[in-house]
């Protein structure tokens, strides 16, 4: 416990040195291939979200099974949580972290503000557009599943209509053209978000490290303690996919910062950074019970322990190669505060 | 091309200048108006606890509402003194104690039936004013007399963070009672006969102001703490002082204006339309709480802070320090912090002109949501530029001795 007090008072202090120079055309190179990346991420959500809709409406109309939208769940899911570490641009102007994962649910919010859908008529309740008038809590992945283990029709299919809705906006919010990619390409003089080069990897560099500190998050949220543990809140428990989330996380965190960062790191760095992440990922496989299960087991708190102190360790080392060899050092984050 | 050259001209210039303000001065500055600001809040709940005294003696409506107006003068001073917090771990760790939000209030006292009880708090309906008997954990706690330690005792019961015990926000509570307007115009309505042993409406009156009057002696004495810590003989003066105060300072600001008031203060209300996620949601005081927590940041920068008396703390300032190396950049962030507090000043304004705060987040309150959305943006905004000031200020690293972990961190992989 020592160590993640420690390490955690550690990560803010070191936000501000980066005052190194870089090779622009390296950096231009990183930036290329790091967009390239999260168009993949995003495209994949895109295409999964949809297909979500369209199989909630096909399970509402009849034609399929319970199964199949389970599934549906499950892959626009984890496509998901690959792009929960890109809290800026597109998603944070949509709102559309809270409003497509609202998560973590204290205050069961999701339960307790479904029943706006009671208030209107059917046609409404099947209107995507309707879904995103109403509270964050039920436009989203943890909606659907409620809806879904609840048989509820037609508003299943509509709050997977909203989230289609958002996958397409984040997209094209990305990658329209003078979108938020072309915004990080031309940085400079009169950009308004991004000055220079090294402003644009920060924020890269920046969404790796939040991605981190999520990744942690979604394991210590239901922890609570040891007499009061809360397995409520692990993440998409209802689904059985709260460890296979933070494994995608952090597998997308590390190819993100191999895919961005490989022009300007040596190759035993960069093998670091892969067995870093390897290790971690092994810790997450010692834990052999499902996190809501692990949790309010005794004896099984520890491997669950274990591997956040990997993840923080993690953030720590990855600090370390990126900040040592790059000058870039993570700035502020919404994971900042309380 | 182009973009490199013009990348080393802004490192060349950086680099070399001889400034006229010293960051040790700068820190001084900075400590002094944490002092001032955290002696004003002390002096504003000493007041608040004579008008306590004042309640206690004679509950009537008029002593409850000089009591309540008393909490809010009390909030004006608090609140800025908020950016100390994530720069300085010994503020970090004590501020849990006066201000910790949200409470399941049900831990202190009656709320309503349908109130939404946690899930995950066992302890979340209590009611420590109307039981002298407590199980916790499986063990009984003696609550027969409600003093200072049994609050302490209380907060954060069993490791939940909602159960506040203690602080501005418990003290709240007691004096509003729970907000059952929802996003409908109206705060808490306590009755003062609440207060009044003699004519006591749901019952425990005695045990209710033990309650008040002792949450408000622990405030008074968790804020003459944090004085001292401010004194120049104290830990947190002498923090500022041995450390980087650049790093320490745009810490702060950031990690207030962008995670804390934007995301989880602000953000998180608007979008689940929600009350229950409003910072002061018994006395709808909230639009308050959010000037002021954005007044600190601007008192920072700007190294002043305008005392409850009228007077001013000031001196050599970060803002003094960028300016000297951009003064552009240094102008943009006074902007933006300048169009933040315009924001957020138009939160008080509709507030005053009858639209609380719980009333602007409501779905469907087109005009309300826009008016704390452009707080967010603003706050947003202006953390961009804070981070820029914090690397033309060479903000450092701050290494933390000590720890094998820390000198070791692949142990952990093993």
């Amino acid at each position: 416990m020592k160590l993640l007090i420690l390490i955690s008072l550690l990560i803010p202090f070191n936000l501000f040195a980066q005052n190194a120079s870089i090779d622009i055309e390296l950096a231009d190179k990183s930036i290329e291939s790091s967009l390239a990346f999260i168009e993949e991420d995003i495209d994949r959500f895109r295409t999964r979200s949809e297909k979500l809709h369209e199989i909630s409406a096909l399970y509402c109309a009849g034609d399929i099974s319970a199964q199949e939208v389970r599934e549906a769940l499950i892959s626009t899911y984890r496509s998901w949580v690959r792009l929960d570490m890109y809290q800026f641009g597109p998603i944070e102007h949509l709102s559309a972290a809270l409003s497509v994962n609202f998560w973590p649910d204290k205050k069961s919010f999701v339960r307790r503000h479904i029943t706006q859908f009671d208030a209107v008529d059917d046609a409404q309740k099947s209107d995507p557009s309707y879904v995103r008038t109403l509270s964050a809590a039920v436009q989203g992945l943890p909606a659907a599943i409620y809806l879904w283990e609840m048989d509820k029709c037609p508003e299943l299919e509509a709050v997977s209509g909203n989230v289609a809705l958002y996958g397409q906006e984040i997209h094209d919010e990305w990658f329209k053209a003078d979108g938020w990619a072309d915004l990080m390409k031309n940085y400079g003089e009169g950009n308004p978000v991004y000055t220079n080069a090294k402003e644009v990897l920060v924020e890269i560099y920046s969404a790796a490290d939040f991605g981190l500190q999520r990744a942690a998050m979604r394991l210590e949220q239901p922890m609570g303690s040891f007499h009061n543990p809360l397995p409520n809140r692990a993440e998409a428990a209802d689904l059985g996919i709260s460890l296979e989330l933070v494994h995608e996380q952090i597998t997308a965190i590390t190819a993100l910062l191999e895919r961005s960062f490989n022009f300007q790191l040596a190759e035993n760095e960069l093998d670091r950074i892969r067995a870093i992440s390897i290790a971690t990922l092994e810790k997450l496989g010692a834990i052999t019970e499902p996190l809501d299960v692990a949790v309010a087991a005794p004896n099984q708190r520890i491997p669950v322990e274990n591997a956040i102190k990997s993840i923080k360790a993690t953030q720590l080392e990855f600090s370390n190669i990126i900040g040592t060899q790059l000058g870039l050092n993570a700035g502020f984050s919404p994971a900042d505060g309380d | 091309m182009l973009k490199k050259i013009l990348l080393s001209t802004t490192m060349i210039s950086i680099a070399g200048i001889a400034s006229a303000y010293e960051p040790s001065d700068i820190a001084k500055n900075y400590a002094a108006i944490a002092h001032a600001s955290y002696e004003d809040s002390l002096i504003t709940a000493k007041t608040l606890k004579d008008s306590l005294d004042m309640l206690a003696k004679d509950p009537n409506e008029n002593t409850l509402q000089a009591a309540r107006e008393a909490w809010i003068d009390a909030r004006v001073p608090y609140q800025q003194t908020e950016v100390f917090r994530f720069g300085n771990p010994i503020v970090d760790e004590w501020e849990g104690r006066v201000n910790a939000w949200p409470l399941d209030e049900g831990l202190i006292d009656y709320v309503a039936d349908d109130y939404g009880f946690s899930d995950e708090n066992v302890y979340a309906s209590v009611n420590v004013v109307s039981n002298a008997s407590l199980e916790v954990s499986g063990s009984e706690v003696d609550a027969s007399e409600i003093t200072p330690e049994l609050i302490e005792s209380l907060h954060e019961l069993d490791g939940i963070e909602a159960n506040v015990a203690s602080g501005y926000h418990a003290i709240e509570f007691l004096l509003w009672g729970q907000d059952l307007n929802g996003t409908n115009a109206g705060a808490g309505a306590r009755l003062a006969s609440d207060f009044d042993v003699e004519n006591c409406t749901n019952g425990n009156c005695d045990r209710r102001l033990d309650y008040l009057l002792s949450a408000t002696d622990l405030l008074i004495t968790d804020l003459e703490e944090m004085v001292a810590n401010w004194a120049p003989d104290g830990d947190g003066y002498q923090y500022v002082l041995e450390n980087d105060i650049f790093n320490i300072a745009f810490t702060g600001m950031g990690s207030l204006s962008y995670g804390e008031q934007a995301g989880e203060r602000m953000k998180l209300g608007l979008l689940v339309h929600d009350p229950e996620e409003e910072h002061d949601c018994f006395s709808d005081n909230t639009h308050n709480s959010h000037f002021y927590d954005g007044k600190g940041v601007q008192n920072i920068w700007l190294g002043s802070y305008t005392r409850v008396d009228g007077s001013v703390v000031e001196g050599p300032s970060i803002n003094d320090y960028v300016s000297e190396r951009d003064a552009e950049l240094a102008a943009d962030l006074s902007k933006d912090l300048e169009s933040t507090m315009t924001a957020l000043g138009a939160l008080v304004e509709a507030a005053e002109n009858g639209m609380a705060y719980d009333q602007m987040l409501a779905a469907g309150n087109t005009e309300g949501n826009a008016l704390i959305q452009a707080g967010i943006d603003g706050l947003i905004a202006q953390t961009r530029n804070i981070e820029r000031a914090a690397v033309i200020a060479e903000a450092s690293d701050v290494s933390i001795e000590g720890s094998d972990s820390l000198d070791n961190p692949n142990a952990v992989f093993e």
